[in-house]
């Protein structure tokens, strides 16, 4: 123990005491309760956990809480704190979910994928969310809706 | 993932200076931090060089 780690997460700035060995989604899902960020594979396969840190989409089953320390972090649950954010609004209209344990992380993927390529073509969607599993074999219908929440840009 | 020490250190002398039997040093974290939770690796200290500018 020992280590206390100063950040921002969904603009808020928290201040926790972590052992070194704590994930970065350890302290999201535990120490902060923002459950929203779920651990699929816990070894940095499936994106299930995927947040933005300082506006990079990262796993964050692969990140030491330490490591996070002076960023800013945004989770599925800072994307819509002004109500649905329009890619969670094109997920829900396009049926890109099945279970919808994927979900947060494909959401906070297709949002950096959006911001880096704001007209990607599909096989650009498609290779873009590599990092991301989808275990019900959601795939067409999320492909959808990224090129839907594109298109309404 | 075993225990260790953790330190991010400002400067390069300083990340030169934790070197040691037992340290690793840290990148970006994508192999190494999968690594020690699988208990592949470990360390008595990790070093984490990303603060060095």
């Amino acid at each position: 123990m020992g280590h206390t780690v100063k950040l921002t997460v969904n603009g808020k700035e928290v201040t926790v005491a972590v052992d070194p060995r704590t994930l970065l989604v350890q302290l999201i899902r535990e120490d902060l309760h923002l459950t929203g960020t779920h651990v699929g594979c816990d070894t940095a396969q499936c994106g299930a956990c995927t947040v933005h840190l300082d506006g990079r989409a990262v796993k964050s089953c692969s990140l030491l809480a330490v490591q996070a320390a002076g960023a800013s972090v945004t989770t599925i649950e800072g994307l819509s704190e002004g109500g649905l954010h329009p890619m969670q609004a094109a997920f829900a209209d396009c049926h890109a979910l099945q279970c919808g344990y994927c979900t947060p992380g494909m959401i906070m993927s297709a949002v950096q994928l959006l911001q880096d390529n704001p007209t990607p073509t599909e096989a650009q969607i498609r290779e873009g969310l590599e990092g991301n599993l989808c275990r019900c074999t959601g795939y067409h219908n999320i492909v959808r809706a990224i090129q839907q929440a594109a298109a309404k840009g | 993932m075993y225990e260790f020490d953790y330190q991010r250190p400002a400067d390069v002398g300083a990340a030169v200076g934790a070197a040691g039997a037992e340290t690793r040093y840290l990148a970006g974290g994508q192999s190494l931090d999968q690594s020690m939770k699988l208990r592949l690796a470990s360390a008595s200290t990790l070093v984490d060089l990303s603060a060095i500018r």
